[in-house]
Order: structure tokens, then C-alpha cells, then sequence
């Protein structure tokens, strides 16, 4: 049977699964970079804490499932997560919030359901989900962009803050801090001020968030990369990008008081960041080809629907979950018409000659 | 008329290393000391012990000529088989199968004669050859009597395709496109034989009808070596003797698989074969380079197919090569013949076909047969690094090169769940089975392995099924037989019962008449 006759492929594979994701983490590498530019130390902190405690969470259900621990952790999909899940955290968030996210994001999420290749949901964005809902106050607090501030905070404070919480900086934390740009947005509409009226504040900055759009920019560059390394397909990044800029345009152009612009929504947000390296996550999406293209447009009218009238400035992580929730309903839907057999018809009567 | 080159979805370019096996010219191999010449046929449909022996043409001991017929009439699924050399025949063995491992094949051994010469690769046959006379039928059923298959892998009688494909035929595709790295065997035989080869195109293309001849090849071909392109295009120039006849000589993209027929197919025509058809059904056959040359020997010579070129290649064979070998050739002596391995054989990893989609192979003793290709040997450091396969990541790179457009994650998951039924509605059985999902999934999945095992599963639930299908309806007819039997003696009881009734009534009116005649009687006295 198979274990007998398992002798094929005869050949090395070009990529093994720790090399796919390795290229995930190169790709993320900008994005680090100008994450540390612009909010300070914070990033690399909260990497060491989320990698860490990903990787013990895993190496300790991996145990208790009695799987080989050693080649499971090597294949890298956790620090993937981890590196996800900390950047979509504010820099100077205390360290339990790494510690809670990755306990949903790793033994709930993805070991839960049978470690890599079988979670159902993106384990990153189950982990920031559920940080969100946790600590909803510590995930507002970002530090105020280099762009703005002309300076970020010290490695002293960085590090009190995330060892000891923002309480124990007193009235610093305060004036370090500000609400995201989209936040921002949020509450200003929630106070009846057009957007032109919030608008004039600099933290709006080029493109409708200053320093947001440089990182918006790394993502983008990262993405491309694991486009040319063929990591990933263009679909779903193309998807994500122009279902963005196309819904949001004519709302835009008819009253740009009333509605934030394409470049804004994508500039502001995490949508570029899920475009390249959320939506693309290929074990939780669709694995159809027409199928990842639905789920790409979901993400996006989902997150567009959750920002202008959810309770959360950005929807992408519960956007995500949800479609997620969906992809069994798309991928069955979606099976590609097979080589020979004529466009519509599904024909149940194949014969096995 | 010329024809563009279009493409087909999927697919990989994959480095070719054909260069190994043709760095050395094809030699011939020494008799080998024994032939066992596989009673296997087309699409692996086993033959029980008194199956064949009802259709044996020799006895057990009998002295054989070169070329002498060894079995007949077996159907078209299991082609005739001719005694490649001199010797004597010894009876029914089993050796072990080359492609299922740990499997037994019975097969026709032979004790050749070692003094004789060893056959080689004939020469070419200049490009005005006139074509004999021959009917349609007259060549099927000598392509039948002189036991000619397809030679590109799957051994379908060539008799039985043409066949299968008469009326309406269009355009004949010589398939010169050698499937998969490593595998050198056609391209020899390109730059050998090209004048038989288009002879023999040229005769099937007459008695099938066909306005177009076809060639096609890979385009490193052109120029690897020299050029296989030169020798055809000297024996394509329009010719007196079919001047119908259109004759193109194509060059292809070098893409896995696009020596799959279907998708060579789709490349030239820009048409898909329906899943359920044949080529036929769009107006192409399509049969490979060899047996386009085995049929011009068949027809010209009167040889039957008995020897066929191997390439024996690889980085772990000492001397890579392509050699003319009888079939029924045990897989040592083919080695043997490349100067053995090169490293101790424990490092080895040989397969038969190509490293993409080929088999392992288990035992040297494995004889070869009509359809074996190449014998590859790699080395361990070929080998995938032995960590295992992870589960799968559904990546989707599979899905990207998978040229029947599956969607092999899918089919791999219900495969190895063992839901082979829904898996056969997902197009378990449109797999090509051309390895290349296997070869792109960074989790090391032995995808094909799956499918492989999969197909197996459905042919035999298929077989199953026919066979109750069978014993239905044999059962149904039996019950329609006694039901109608039932009938008729009921029709004749009913019958019976009215002509006694109607006796009786007469009977009775008799009665009643001698009664009242009986009373007038009375009446009147
Ligand atoms: S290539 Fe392998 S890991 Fe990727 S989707 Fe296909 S089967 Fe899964
Ligand atoms: S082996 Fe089958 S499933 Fe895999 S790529 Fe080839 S045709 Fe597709």
C-alpha cells in the first residue's frame, strides 16, 4: 500500500515548508524595519515576547499530542504567526497581551485543530481578535509616529511600559500616545465632525495617515517580494487592492466629506498588510482559485462595512474570521472546471476507465 | 498551412538532463543469457495461467527463430509477443513486476542462443521510400499479427487504436515530445531513424484518411546536439508519393507534461480532448515517434516488435547511455551494460520512467517490456531530505501547475481519507498521473503515491460494480426466463381450460339438444 510503495516524489521538492515560510519572514523584514523607524524599540521587544511564547506553546502542545517537536517547530509556521500577530499590536502594549494572543493564537487556533495545515482560522488574526476584545484600552494606546513626534520613545520606557504596563509611566504614556488615525476617524465621526473637518489635523498626514503609509509601503514591497518568489499568486493581493480602491471610490468622489478616500482606507489600515500576508494565508483561505478571489472581496467589504459602522476602528482580524468561517461553503462552490469536461455541466456519471 | 503553438494550463519547465544518455552513441547489448518476456498487457489486466496457455504458439522446449510468433489471439488487450532472439523456450514463469512493487508478472522465459549477433538499431530508410501497397485493414491486422503497441509508455495495441479511430481522422501527431527529464530514448531515435519515422507516419496517415502529418518535438532539441530538426526536414519536402498528404514539422515548448498526449493535443490544436472521448473525437490520433517506426519495420521489413531502445541514464549510472535492448531483457543486464552503478547500490534509487512520474524499481530481476522507457538510477543525494511530509499547507502550489486543472490538495485529502467516491466526482480519475503536484508541495506529500492507490481503489470498486451489474442481470434474466416460462404454462393451462370449457359447453349444448330432442320425442309419443 501507500507506506510501501511512498517513494515518490523521487526528487527534492525546490521548497521545503520551513523555506515557504522563511520567505514570509524575509518579506516582513521592511515592514519591521519601519515599524522600529517610526514607533521606536517597542517592535522588536514585542517580537522576542510573541516568538517566544509561540514557539513554548507550541513546543509544549506538540508534547502533549506526542508529534515530533523539533521538525514541527522548525517548519516556522508559528513565528509566522507570532511575527503577524506583533505587529498588529500597538509597540509599547504590556507583555500579557503577547501572552494571551498567543495562547489563542497557537494552542486554541492552530494546535486545537490539529496543528499546521489543519486550523480553520488564521491563527494571527485569532490571537489579535482576541487581545481586542481582552484589553480594548491597551490596544488603542499607540505611540505617536516619528512623523509626528520627531522622536520615539526610549528603550527605558519601552521597556517599563511592556514589562510593567503604561500605568507605571504615569502621565508619560499619555504624552507619547494617541489614537491610531482610523480610531481617530472613528470617534470624530461618532462626534458629528465631517471629514474634512478631522482631516486637517497632521496626523492625516500625506495619503490619510502619517507614518501609517510608510508602512502600508513596506508591506507592499514585502508582498511583491513573496509574488516574485512565487510564495504567493497575485490574485488575492490584486483582490484585496482593487476591491478596496473600487468600493470605496464613487463614495469618495460623490461626497468626500461623508466618505474616506481609497488611498486613506488603504493607507490607514492593516488592508495592505492583509492583503499580502493575511488573506494570502493559504491553510485558513479558500483553495480554490476563484474561490481565493471570493474570499479576498469578502475580507474587504467586511472590514469596510466593520470600519464605518462596527465597533472596532479596523475590522480586517474579525473580517477575516468570519470569512474564514466561509471558506468550506466557497471552496465547494468554486472546484475549477477539470482538463476535457465541458464548461458548466458537473457530470456526476464519470467513468473510471 | 502551418499550425501555432498554443499552450495548455499548468505544467513546469523542468531541467531536461537528456544530455547524459546522449553523450554516447546507442549501442546494441549482448544477448542476454535469458529473455522473460511479460504476459502483462495494456492497463495492467492480469491473464490467468490457462488464459494463456490455451494461447500459446510454442511448446515448452521448443526450438525458436528469431522473430517467431509466441502467442496469438489473446484480444487486443494483450498484443502478440515474438521471440526477439534465437533459443529455446522454457515455459511459464513469474518474475517480479518492474513497475508494482512486490507484485509477480508471469512471463515467457526464454533460453536464447548466446552465439548469435546481437540485433541493432536498423538503419534509416531514405526519405523517398515509396509506400507499399496496403490496405487499411490489411495493415491493422498486420500491425495485429506483428504485435505493434504504443511505445510511449502505455503498450495500447496500435491495431486497436487506429481501429478505434477510423473515419474521420484529420491530422496524425507523431509525438516526439519526450515526457519527462532524463528520458533520451526517443530523441535517439530522432536523430537516428527520422526517414522511418515519417514513413511510418506517412502509412498510418494513408489508412486512416488523414490530410496532416504532424511531427512534433521539444525546441531545446533544435539545439542540444546539432539538430533533430534537420533530419526530418529532409524527409518532410513535399512528396510525389502522397502529395495530399501535409507533412509539418513542429517544435514545442519544453513544458512537463507536454508529451502527454491530451495536452500535446490541446498545444497544437488549441482543442481539449473531451474527458469521456478519444483524440478521435477531434479529428487527431496521436501516436508516439518509436511506434510510428515500428509500424514502417512491420510494413517494410515484415519485422515484428521485439527489441526497443532504453536509455539506461542517470547520476548514479557509471556510463549513461541509450541501448537497443530485446524486450524481456532482466533490468541487471541493462545496467550491466552502462557500466554498472557508480556508487555501492545501497545509495541508489532506481526507477523505471522518468524521476517526475516513474516507479521505483524493487528488484533487478524485473524483465522489461514494450513500454519501458528509461531506467533511471539516482543517488541519495538526489533523494528528498528525509524529514518525512508534513501535513499539507494548502499552499496551492499543486493546484497552479496541475495540468488537468484539479485540485490535487483536495484530492489528496479525500484520497487519504479513503473517500476514493468522492474523490472520483472530484476527478481522481482526470489525473494524468504526471507527478508534478508531488514535485512542487513543499510539504513532501507522496501525492501521486495517493492517486495512484486512489485509482486502484475506483478500478476495482468499478470492476465490482460490473460484476454485480452482471450478476444482476444475469440473475433478472433468469428471473425473466422462469417468469415467462411461468406465463406460457399458465397461457397453455388457460388455453387447455378454455378448449375443455368450450368441449364441455359444447358437450353440454350436445347434451341439451339430444334433451330436448329427447322431450319433442316424449311429446310426440
Ligand atoms: S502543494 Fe502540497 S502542501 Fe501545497 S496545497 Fe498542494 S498538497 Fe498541500
Ligand atoms: S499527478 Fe494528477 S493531480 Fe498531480 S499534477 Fe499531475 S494530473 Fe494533477
Amino acid at each position: 500500500m501507500i507506506g510501501q510503495r511512498a517513494t515518490l516524489p523521487h526528487r527534492p521538492a525546490r521548497r521545503n515548508v520551513s523555506q515557504v515560510m522563511g520567505q514570509v519572514l524575509i518579506a516582513l523584514l521592511p515592514a519591521i524595519a519601519v515599524h522600529a523607524w517610526l514607533f521606536g524599540w517597542g517592535i522588536f521587544i514585542q517580537l522576542a515576547l510573541a516568538i517566544g511564547f509561540a514557539l513554548s506553546f507550541e513546543a509544549v502542545m506538540l508534547q502533549l499530542r506526542q508529534r515530533p517537536v523539533g521538525v514541527y517547530l522548525k517548519d516556522l509556521s508559528a513565528v509566522v504567526a507570532a511575527v503577524l500577530f506583533a505587529l498588529s499590536i500597538p509597540p509599547l502594549a504590556p507583555w500579557w497581551v503577547s501572552g494571551v494572543g498567543m495562547f489563542f493564537a497557537i494552542i486554541i487556533a492552530k494546535q486545537l485543530y490539529g496543528g499546521i495545515g489543519h486550523n480553520l482560522f488564521n491563527p494571527a488574526m485569532v490571537g489579535f481578535a482576541a487581545v481586542i476584545i481582552a484589553f480594548p484600552l491597551a490596544l488603542t494606546q499607540w505611540v505617536i509616529p516619528r512623523t509626528l513626534a520627531q522622536t520615539v520613545p526610549d528603550w527605558n520606557t519601552t521597556w517599563v511600559a511592556i514589562l510593567q504596563g503604561p500605568q507605571a509611566l504615569g502621565g508619560t504614556m499619555d504624552a507619547i500616545s494617541q489614537a491610531t488615525p482610523l480610531d481617530q476617524l472613528r470617534t470624530g465621526r461618532l462626534d458629528g465632525q465631517t471629514l474634512s473637518e478631522i482631516g486637517i489635523d497632521p496626523m492625516f498626514g500625506l495619503f490619510g495617515a502619517s507614518g501609517w503609509e510608510w508602512l502600508a509601503l513596506a508591506y507592499l514591497i514585502g508582498g511583491l517580494y513573496l509574488i516574485g518568489q512565487r510564495i504567493i499568486t497575485w490574485h488575492v493581493p490584486l483582490a484585496v487592492l482593487l476591491g478596496t480602491i473600487v468600493i470605496t471610490l464613487p463614495g469618495w468622489l460623490m461626497d468626500p466629506d461623508l466618505f474616506r478616500s481609497p488611498l486613506q482606507q488603504l493607507a490607514a489600515g492593516s488592508l495592505v498588510m492583509c492583503a499580502f500576508f493575511i488573506a494570502t494565508d493559504p491553510v485558513s483561505g479558500s483553495s480554490t482559485p476563484k474561490g481565493k478571489i471570493i474570499f479576498s472581496i469578502g475580507v474587504v467589504v467586511l472590514t469596510l462595512v466593520i470600519r464605518a459602522w462596527g465597533g472596532f476602528p479596523d475590522g480586517v482580524a474579525f473580517a477575516v474570521l468570519l470569512m474564514n468561517m466561509f471558506v468550506p461553503l466557497i471552496d465547494r462552490y468554486t472546484v475549477p472546471r477539470i482538463f476535457g469536461h465541458p464548461k458548466h455541466k458537473r457530470d456526476e456519471t464519470r467513468s473510471v476507465r | 498551412m502551418s499550425v501555432s503553438v498554443h499552450g495548455f494550463f499548468g505544467g513546469m519547465p523542468l531541467a531536461d538532463h537528456k544530455a547524459m544518455a546522449m553523450q554516447r552513441p546507442t549501442q546494441s547489448i549482448p544477448v542476454p543469457e535469458a529473455l522473460y518476456l511479460p504476459l502483462k498487457g495494456h492497463r495492467h489486466q492480469p491473464l490467468d495461467l490457462h488464459q494463456i496457455t490455451d494461447h500459446l504458439a510454442v511448446s515448452v522446449g521448443q526450438q525458436l527463430a528469431a522473430g517467431q510468433t509466441l502467442t496469438r489471439g489473446m484480444g487486443d488487450a494483450h498484443p502478440r509477443l515474438h521471440a526477439p532472439v534465437a533459443g529455446t523456450f522454457l515455459g511459464i514463469v513469474s518474475r517480479p513486476a518492474l513497475k508494482d512493487m512486490g507484485h509477480d508478472v508471469p512471463c515467457l522465459h526464454i533460453q536464447t542462443d548466446r552465439t548469435q549477433a546481437p540485433k541493432k538499431l536498423p538503419d534509416d530508410y531514405p526519405p523517398n521510400t515509396p509506400l507499399p501497397e496496403i490496405t487499411p485493414d490489411e495493415l491493422m491486422d498486420h500491425l495485429q499479427r506483428m504485435g505493434i503497441v504504443g511505445l510511449g509508455g502505455a503498450q495500447f495495441p496500435t491495431s486497436e487504436k487506429m481501429r478505434q479511430a477510423s473515419g474521420g481522422i484529420d491530422t496524425v501527431i507523431l509525438n516526439g515530445v519526450e515526457c519527462e527529464p532524463y528520458i533520451a530514448c526517443d530523441e535517439a531515435l530522432m536523430r537516428h531513424r527520422p526517414g522511418t519515422i515519417v514513413l511510418g507516419g506517412r502509412l498510418l496517415a494513408k489508412a486512416l484518411g488523414a490530410k496532416r502529418l504532424i511531427v512534433a518535438v521539444e525546441d531545446p532539441l533544435k539545439d542540444s546536439h546539432g539538430s533533430v530538426s534537420d533530419g526530418f526536414l529532409a524527409c518532410i519536402q513535399p512528396h510525389p508519393l502522397d502529395p495530399a498528404l501535409d507533412i509539418e514539422f513542429i517544435e514545442v515548448p519544453s513544458i512537463y507534461p507536454q508529451g502527454a498526449e491530451r495536452q500535446l493535443i490541446k498545444t497544437l490544436t488549441n482543442q481539449e480532448v473531451p474527458f469521456d472521448g478519444l483524440p478521435k473525437d477531434i479529428g487527431v490520433i496521436c501516436l508516439n515517434v518509436a511506434t510510428a517506426a515500428s509500424v514502417a519495420d512491420a510494413v517494410i521489413e515484415n519485422t515484428p516488435l521485439t527489441h526497443r531502445l532504453v536509455s539506461i541514464t542517470g547520476p548514479g549510472i557509471q556510463n549513461p547511455c541509450n541501448v537497443y535492448a530485446p524486450i524481456g531483457t532482466p533490468v541487471t543486464d541493462l545496467i550491466h551494460q552502462a557500466g554498472g552503478f557508480n556508487c555501492p547500490e545501497s545509495e541508489i534509487d532506481l526507477i523505471i520512467g522518468g524521476p517526475v512520474s516513474g516507479h521505483t524499481v524493487s528488484d533487478q530481476r524485473s524483465p522489461i517490456d514494450k513500454g519501458s522507457l528509461c531506467i533511471l538510477a539516482l543517488t541519495r543525494a538526489d533523494r528528498p531530505n528525509s524529514v518525512g511530509s508534513m501535513p499539507c499547507i494548502n499552499c496551492g502550489f499543486c493546484v497552479s501547475v496541475c495540468p488537468a486543472q484539479l485540485l490535487p490538495q483536495t484530492l489528496f485529502k479525500l484520497a487519504s481519507q479513503g473517500a476514493h467516491e468522492k474523490a472520483h466526482q472530484m476527478g481522481m480519475m482526470d489525473c494524468i498521473e504526471c507527478g508534478l503536484c508531488a514535485e512542487v508541495c513543499p510539504s513532501h506529500l507522496p501525492l501521486l503515491d495517493w492517486y495512484r492507490h486512489s485509482k486502484d481503489q475506483l478500478r476495482a470498486l468499478d470492476m465490482d460494480q460490473r460484476r454485480q451489474a452482471l450478476a444482476k442481470e444475469r440473475f433478472e434474466a433468469r428471473n425473466r426466463r422462469l417468469e415467462q416460462r411461468q406465463a406460457e404454462r399458465e397461457a397453455r393451462r388457460q388455453a387447455r381450460r378454455a378448449r375443455l370449457e368450450a368441449n364441455s359447453s359444447a358437450q353440454s349444448e350436445i347434451e341439451a339438444a339430444i334433451a330436448r330432442a329427447r322431450q319433442k320425442k316424449e311429446g310426440e309419443s
